[in-house]
């Protein structure tokens, strides 16, 4: 019945011992060849040890996956369960590597929703659920307007409105061509505009508050001995982290959170980028680069005493486009690389003295939010479901954008600003059609 | 009239000669089915009781689609228009529809014509105030004569006249419609039967002396010079002079003398009139009320035929006396010495609402009961006729023992026209517009013979020479088409545009402001239909494709059919209303279950659950 394939973390957000990742759709199977490795090939719901890799081929951890083959499985399609370490950042690693193959992201009570759709439920189960969403129908709206706050549904239902305006327009200037006058296609542009500015706030907000509510990912990298440990230490106050004299002593990458400015920073220490015959050591190199892709914001250590080598310069550059704080560490002890960094230093000083941590903690919260102050108080969309209509939303808009701008007749929107329409709605409650059961059943928790 | 069978073996009788019951009968008869058109006058068979014009806006598509189906609406104005015109050309290709001002007359003529030469065709001349029913089933039809005629398909396209009321100021009358008498009984018999019935109102202007309008006080509106035909197969050539129509415009006087008549209004100060009014044709009462922020509106002077004394003003609807009527003619620029030949009126009518039938147009209630046309509660005569034809046809089937046409949304605006009523019904008179088609953009005024005629060739209604025509014109936009992505354009600017050295035609032609006359020196001598026709193809490819995915992607959850023999009774899961509402409309599909208010998503995904499942073990 369906033709997409559908993902989800089944285990609640955050550490846990284990993470557990549902995948259902005719996919399952391919999803499963590409991105599970094992000795032996998988026995349909038999457990099975091996490696998670990503798109790409490279390992993520390694876990248990287990494959179902439908009808026999809870959704009544091919599934597909992947247990791998309860890392947060392992588990979003595990999804997005699904996402990239070909999944989508499942929308809250999804699975159960196929399993209702798919005839997997006795009719007792089916008619208990039925009632159920029957009931979360009626109040569809209103637990809409509860997760969102008034004044967040009211905006987006005022989007809503406006997209609806246009398409009444169009429709009233098409269907009464002698009374209504022809709409202005550049004026038209502007509205579609407009709502896409106020869309892109939203999805600003959102990751904003994603980032207050989950922690702001920072990956403390620099070349070996340049004093990230210490650093992480410092900046936890506390001693953690095993610190060598030896370059390159840290092995695994290591996370902790710690507070700053009210915002929660979630500190990974990784082993110094550097190619290395260690097999070991390659893997921690590997491990850095991750980190640096699922992390925010890049702190970059370097040794301000002695200058610059060509490991420091490569992260530089790795780091040079992306929000980053650079820290001179050893500053005290000399300046043979401060020299040469013009304009990139946000901070230079020690890690072991105070002022200077004070004010790379300024400097991590200024980064990682772009000098905005949150409202933490400040209503956002919260869901994934919401954002991806959101996101939908966004991209017909583009789309109906495009079209006028290529100078194509208006009434090749409407489709466009209908599906936006359709997706909003989507957000908040107001919603009519198939979409209400994609909703509808949101109360489920999701993965079930 | 000697048809070549006797009444007693008709298979098909419809009962009305407006637009729903002419498609009606030619369609049955032209199936080889021997067919009777009951009607109360033959001689005013077809007339256009309302506006002068066929077509517009969506309407103009209906055309198109009745046309190529094999139905006649589409060759008749052909043959009788005065004033064509293309309307929405700059806002899309789906959108884009002829409108024609035909010559009233004429157009009755040419039908009554049609109808008279066309075999297994008979017209008699009754009211029918009964319906002969047996065992569940429709047998024939009764008419206040005391004749009958029998047959196991009946087609009602009854229009207006059903318990129909004049209202002019406090004047009530009870009338079809101007002049002619009403059908009391037939609407008692209906809901003897057991079938609901509901009041709609409807309204038409005054008409006034054509000599006696000052054309130079108003703005003109000229009509084409090329001629533009509705039918694929009619000769591209004006039947006579186009004549120009005239726009002018209310004022505050106007507006005045409403305001203070308002108290003689049957609609507002009387109270009279019960029925529902269509708000997209709103009196000049309600403008007047319900917008009186504008402080003037658009009045249209259109011709109603060649030689006819009358002219029709448009947008003037209205059920106030007739000397307020003149007098408030009299404030409109041109109007200012205007003699008024016939006033306008309001007319209210019994419908019976749609959600009653299958989307075949039969009767749920009774086997062989056809409704079409404003009986089902739509207005306008492209909405009437495109009815007619799918009833005609799925009489004159079942009359042979054939499976019934449908159409879908995703295939015609008649598809998303039946859906809407028998699904949804209606509270308004329903009028067709493009924002009902959600799949409008592969739902043009071109292809409409592309969609459907090979479905009419099917249904036994397109003959061999419009076909192979058909088959021609497929042909050559094929060749067309392709020829457009493999030669090249072979120069470098056109206007404004430029091209790197190897651009086709086609890349050409996705330039918005390129059109295929601005490329044809590129692709030689092709007649213009088929070379506009393939460059809207190529211009808007992408449109069209996503939107057939989209079709694609929805009929997969939605084109699930519900069987006839279904069971409702037992799924306590469903919310009350809909079981009642799913009972008794019996949805073809999950997609028009979902569609019907009241029925929820969820009771929707109970059907789909049921559906999907096997068989339970006895």
């Amino acid at each position: 019945m369906f033709d997409d394939t559908i993902a989800a973390l089944a285990t609640p957000p955050g550490k846990g011992a284990i993470a557990v990742v549902r995948v259902s759709g005719p996919q399952a199977r391919a999803l499963a060849s590409r991105l599970f490795r094992s000795r032996g090939a998988l026995e349909p719901r038999a457990a099975t040890y091996g490696t998670v890799v990503d798109e790409t081929g490279k390992a993520i951890d390694r876990g248990m996956a287990i494959l179902s083959i439908a009808p026999q499985s809870y959704t009544g399609e091919d599934t597909l369960e992947l247990q791998v370490h309860g890392s947060p950042v392992v588990a979003r690693e595990v999804m997005r590597a699904l996402i990239a193959s070909g999944a989508r992201n499942a929308g809250p009570g999804e699975f159960t929703r196929r399993a209702f759709l798919n005839g997997k439920m006795d009719l007792h189960a089916a008619a208990a659920v039925a009632d159920l969403i029957e009931a979360q129908t009626r109040s569809g709206a209103r637990a809409a307007l509860a997760n969102l706050g008034a004044g967040l549904a009211n905006q987006v239902r005022a989007l809503r409105a406006q997209i609806a305006t246009i398409l009444e327009e169009l429709a009233a200037s098409i269907d009464f061509p002698d009374e209504v006058p022809d709409p202005d296609t550049a004026a038209l542009d502007a509205r579609v505009h407009e709502i896409l500015t106020a869309l892109h706030r939203l999805q600003h907000d959102a990751e904003v508050g994603r980032l207050v509510r989950e922690g702001i990912t920072v990956a403390i990298v620099g070349p070996p001995n340049a004093g990230k440990s210490s650093l992480l230490n410092a900046l936890l106050g506390e001693d953690r982290v095993l610190v060598s004299e030896i370059a390159g002593t840290t092995r695994d990458t290591i996370e902790e959170s710690v507070a700053v400015n009210g915002l929660q920073f979630r500190l990974i220490d990784t082993a110094g980028i550097r190619e290395h015959a260690d097999r070991l050591e390659a893997a921690g190199i590997e491990r850095t680069r991750r980190a640096l892709e699922s992390a925010r914001v890049a702190l970059v250590v370097i040794d301000g005493s002695v200058p610059i080598g060509p490991e420091a310069q490569s992260i530089l550059l790795q780091t040079g486009k992306r929000p980053r704080v650079v820290f001179v560490n050893k500053a005290d002890l000399g300046d043979a690389g401060t020299r040469t960094l013009n304009g990139v230093v946000h901070v230079a000083g020690s890690v072991y003295d105070a002022r200077s941590i004070e004010r790379l903690r300024a400097a991590l919260a200024d980064v990682a939010l772009e000098g905005e102050h949150p409202d933490v108080e400040r209503p956002h969309l919260a869901s994934l479901v919401e954002l991806d209509a959101v996101a939908q939303a966004v991209a017909s808009l583009t789309q109906a954008s495009q079209t006028l701008r290529a100078g194509h007749p208006p009434d090749l929107i409407a489709s466009d600003l209908a599906q936006a329409h359709a997706e909003l709605g989507h957000v908040t409650g107001d919603v009519a059609g198939e979409e209400i059961l994609t909703a509808v059943f949101a109360r489920f928790c999701i993965g079930k | 009239m000697d048809r070549g069978f006797r009444s007693e073996d008709a298979g098909v009788i419809v009962v009305g000669g407006g637009h729903a019951g002419v498609e009606a009968a030619l369609a049955s008869a032209r199936l080889g089915v021997a067919t009777l058109l009951v009607t109360g006058e033959p001689q005013r068979i077809c007339t256009l009781p309302c506006n002068p014009s066929i077509g517009g806006s969506a309407k103009g598509q209906l055309v198109r689609e009745i046309d190529a189906l094999g139905g006649v609406m589409g060759r008749i104005i052909d043959r009788c228009s005065v004033h064509a015109r293309f309307l929405n050309e700059s806002k899309g290709p789906a959108v884009r529809a002829l409108r024609a001002q035909a010559d009233k007359p004429a157009y009755a003529r040419i039908a009554l014509d049609v109808l008279r030469n066309q075999s297994n065709l008979c017209i008699v001349r009754g009211m029918v105030e009964a319906l002969i029913v047996s065992a569940g089933e429709i047998r024939g039809v009764a008419c206040t004569d005391g004749s009958k005629y029998f047959a196991r398909n009946v087609v009602l396209a009854t229009g207006t006249f059903l318990g129909g009321k004049t209202f002019r100021g406090s004047h009530v009358q009870s009338e079809g419609r101007f002049g002619e008498a009403p059908a009391i009984g037939l609407a008692h018999a209906l809901r003897e039967l057991g079938f609901p019935t509901r009041r709609l109102k409807t309204g038409t202007p005054p008409r006034v002396d054509r000599t006696s309008v000052h054309i130079d006080r108003m703005q003109m509106q000229a009509p084409s010079s090329e001629p533009l035909m509705f039918s694929y197969n009619s000769a591209p050539q004006f039947a006579g002079p186009q004549l120009p129509c005239f726009i002018t415009e209310t004022n505050a006087r106007t507006h005045e003398i409403v305001r203070k008549n308002l108290h003689l209004s049957p609609l507002y100060g009387l109270d009279l009139i019960k029925g529902i009014g269509p708000r997209y044709c709103p009196s000049i009462e309600d403008k007047v009320i319900k917008f009186a922020h504008n402080p003037t509106h658009q009045i249209f002077i259109e011709p109603e035929g060649w030689d006819e004394p009358t002219w029709y003003v448009g947008g003037f609807s209205t059920s106030l006396p007739a000397e307020v009527q003149l007098e408030m003619l009299h404030t409109l620029p041109g109007l200012e010495n205007v003699q008024m030949i016939r006033a306008g009126y309001a007319v209210e009518y019994d419908m019976v609402p749609p959600t009653q039938l299958r989307d075949t147009l039969e009767t749920h209630r009774l086997k062989g009961l056809y409704h079409c046309g404003q009986l089902n509660g739509t207005s306008g005569y492209e909405e009437a006729a495109a009815q007619g034809l799918i009833a005609g046809i799925n009489a004159a089937r079942a009359a042979q023992g054939n499976e019934p046409v449908r159409l879908r949304r995703d295939q015609a605006y008649i598809g998303v026209m039946i859906d809407d009523l028998v699904t949804k019904g209606v509270d308004e008179p329903y009028r067709m517009l493009t924002s009902r088609a959600e799949h409008r953009v592969v739902l043009r005024h071109d292809n409409a013979d592309t969609r459907l005629t090979p479905i009419g060739r099917a249904a036994g209604l397109v003959n061999d020479a419009d076909w192979q025509a058909f088959s021609e014109r497929s042909a050559a936009l094929e060749q067309v088409s392709a020829l457009c992505k493999t030669t090249r354009i072979g120069v470098r600017t056109i206007g404004a545009e430029s091209f790197d050295a190897g651009a086709s035609v086609a890349d050409a032609l996705r330039r918005p402001t390129l059109n295929f006359c601005d490329v044809a020196f590129a692709v030689g001598d092709l007649p213009d239909e088929i070379g506009e026709r393939a460059a809207i193809e190529i211009k808007f490819e992408g449109y069209v494709r996503r939107e057939h995915l989209a079709i694609e992607k929805a009929a997969r959850t939605f084109g699930v059919t519900i069987p006839e023999t279904f069971s409702y009774e037992g799924i306590t899961a469903l919310s009350k209303e809909a079981r009642e509402k799913l009972r008794a409309q019996r949805p073809a599909t999950l997609g028009a279950a979902s569609r019907i208010p009241g029925v929820t998503p969820s009771d929707v995904a109970i059907i789909g659950v049921y559906l999907h499942r096997q068989p339970a073990p006895a």
